[in-house]
């Protein structure tokens, strides 16, 4: 067998199957919709910070991991860490929680977005 | 070695040797040019000492049907997993994509955010190794492409490149067993799934496989050496537990690799993979496993309990996922059984491989049905390919031989 024979139905089958998956339509992801919600925020936060991430979605357990890798290289930590004012909170649009009201209320606002699912509010704490 | 054979063998050290370069670039703080003329130079200089070294004449012993058919099975294989991965592929991976290897890339593709992937949380696993990541980062910052096609393309070429190597080490020996292990794995949903799920156990399990194929020239070509050892060498760089299978993998091939002057080439070929783990060892944190043993060992290995709940998981993932190589492994015993011989030395090093994943799963601090459940089948998946070749090595010969005997009579 020829070896430019077997490099070359290897190349066309790595670049036939590479662009089937680009064109395959799939519906938006969780992850999708984070991505596209939190482009704006890198600009409020800086290289390697701390962000304690508030998550009232119970969707999915991936979430904090899609947050984590839009926002490489901050750091998410769970609420009640210590030494750190700044918060992510997620939550979705149709649903309020009474905790969740409190803690907006004690934090200035620094940027917010929200989509067809969820709301996204990066706040500072008062 | 066949040059066909070679050139597949060649193809997964180049993403191997870029991501070793292209990590010790970022720690060194050299600019991206660097590795990039660096890969450029490995990649032309790496083939043509490999044609000259480990190369062997095209034999034309074949007949023009067996070429034939050859082509029609290997362009039918691909074609199956050409038409089958992408819509089996999950759109971004699964858990460890997003957690572990396209992660750990994002770190990797900025050089000021290198430093901050030691200090993310503990089950983001930065005390893994890069061959993954590193690549990936690599390729997005060559390419431009910051998405989750890059991770894609290369899980597809990988995982291609496991079955298409078995076809090309066996065809010549057996035509109709290296056709049957090839359509085994290329219709393997399972082995597809987790292929293109952006795990590393695919990679890992690439490059055991082509360090076992390797190592059956290297009697005949010393250079086959080196190639066997940067390949165990890549193991080690593309997780932990590759490190176990490295060692395991010298240990039954000792001989093999340092004698008759070969130790020169042995460590020709770890040199870089090993120096890289060591820079990256000497940054990353302890892994979890080994930081939590401790004085408790003992007990937990005479926990029968535990050998119980890893010898569920093992059979159940051999008669859920594995069936083809459970029956290989099971007529294989048979054979050997009858032929009064002992398994083949690198079918034992499996075997002993597969050992020290269960010796890691009754020591592990974690809950051990969690562990075992969340990873066993992909640790399997490790090992399977290089069974399905070893098996089919043993299984290619027993053809010619009940051939000679028939022709005796």
């Amino acid at each position: 067998m020829k070896s430019w024979v077997v490099l070359i139905l290897l190349t066309l089958s790595a670049a036939v199957s590479t662009y089937l998956y680009t064109v395959k339509s799939e519906a938006p992801t969780d992850a999708d919709r984070i991505s596209k919600a939190l482009k704006g925020i890198s600009g409020y936060l800086s290289i390697g910070s701390h962000l304690v991430f508030r998550c009232s979605v119970p969707a999915s357990d991936l979430f904090p991991a899609y947050v984590s890798y839009y926002l490489t290289p901050v750091k998410l930590v769970p609420p009640g860490s210590s030494g750190n004012d700044t918060t992510l909170m997620m939550s979705p649009v149709t649903a309020t929680d009474s905790t969740e009201t409190a803690i907006i209320a004690q934090s200035v606002i620094i940027w917010q977005n929200k989509d067809d699912k969820y709301r996204y509010l990066l706040m500072h704490h008062r | 070695m066949q040059r066909n054979l070679l050139n597949i063998l060649w193809l997964p050290l180049l993403p191997g040797f870029a991501s070793m370069v292209y990590y010790i670039s970022l720690v060194a703080g050299l600019p991206f040019i660097v590795p990039v003329l660096l890969v450029i130079a490995f990649g032309y200089f790496s083939y043509v000492w490999l044609g000259r070294h480990v190369a062997v004449e095209e034999a034309t012993s074949l007949t023009k049907a067996h070429i034939a058919w050859s082509y029609a099975i290997l362009v039918a294989g691909v074609v199956i997993m050409t038409n089958k991965s992408y819509y089996i592929a999950p759109q971004y991976g699964y858990w460890d994509s997003w957690t572990i290897w396209n992660y750990h890339a994002k770190f990797l593709q900025h050089p000021e955010y290198r430093k901050y992937l030691f200090s993310v949380n503990p089950e983001m696993h930065a005390d893994y190794p890069l061959y993954l990541s590193a690549s990936i980062a690599f390729l997005r910052r060559l390419t431009g492409c910051d998405n989750f096609v890059v991770p894609y393309a290369l899980g597809y070429c990988i995982q291609l490149l496991v079955p298409v190597s078995i076809f090309l080490a066996l065809h010549r020996k057996s035509l109709p067993i290296a056709a049957l292990v090839f359509f085994l794995i290329v219709t393997d949903d399972f082995y597809l799934e987790r292929g293109l799920g952006q795990y590393a156990d695919v990679p890992l399990a690439l490059l055991f496989l082509c360090a076992f194929i390797c190592i059956e020239d290297a009697q005949k070509k010393p250079g086959a050496v080196l190639m066997a050892a940067a390949f165990i060498g890549c193991c080690m760089w593309v997780k932990n537990e590759g490190i176990m299978l490295a060692v395991i993998f010298i240990a039954f091939n000792i001989k093999t690799l340092f004698a008759a002057g070969r130790w020169k080439y042995f460590l020709a070929g770890i040199a870089l993979p090993l120096l890289t783990l060591l820079i990256f060892k000497a940054e990353a944190p302890s892994n979890d496993l080994l930081a939590a043993k401790g004085t408790k060992a003992m007990d937990l290995l005479s926990d029968p309990d535990r050998h119980q709940i890893v010898w569920d998981y093992l059979a159940y993932n051999f008669n859920h996922y594995y069936i083809p190589l459970k029956i290989g492994l099971v007529i294989y015993a048979i054979l050997c059984i009858a032929e009064k011989r002992w398994p083949a030395r690198n079918l034992l090093a499996l075997l002993c491989c597969m050992l020290g994943y269960c010796i890691v799963y009754l020591l592990t601090p974690k809950s051990i049905d969690w562990h075992v459940h969340t990873s066993m089948d992909r640790l399997l998946m490790q090992l399977m390919p290089s069974f399905m070749y070893l098996m089919a090595l043993r299984f290619s010969r027993l053809r010619f031989s009940l051939g000679d005997e028939v022709s005796k009579i």
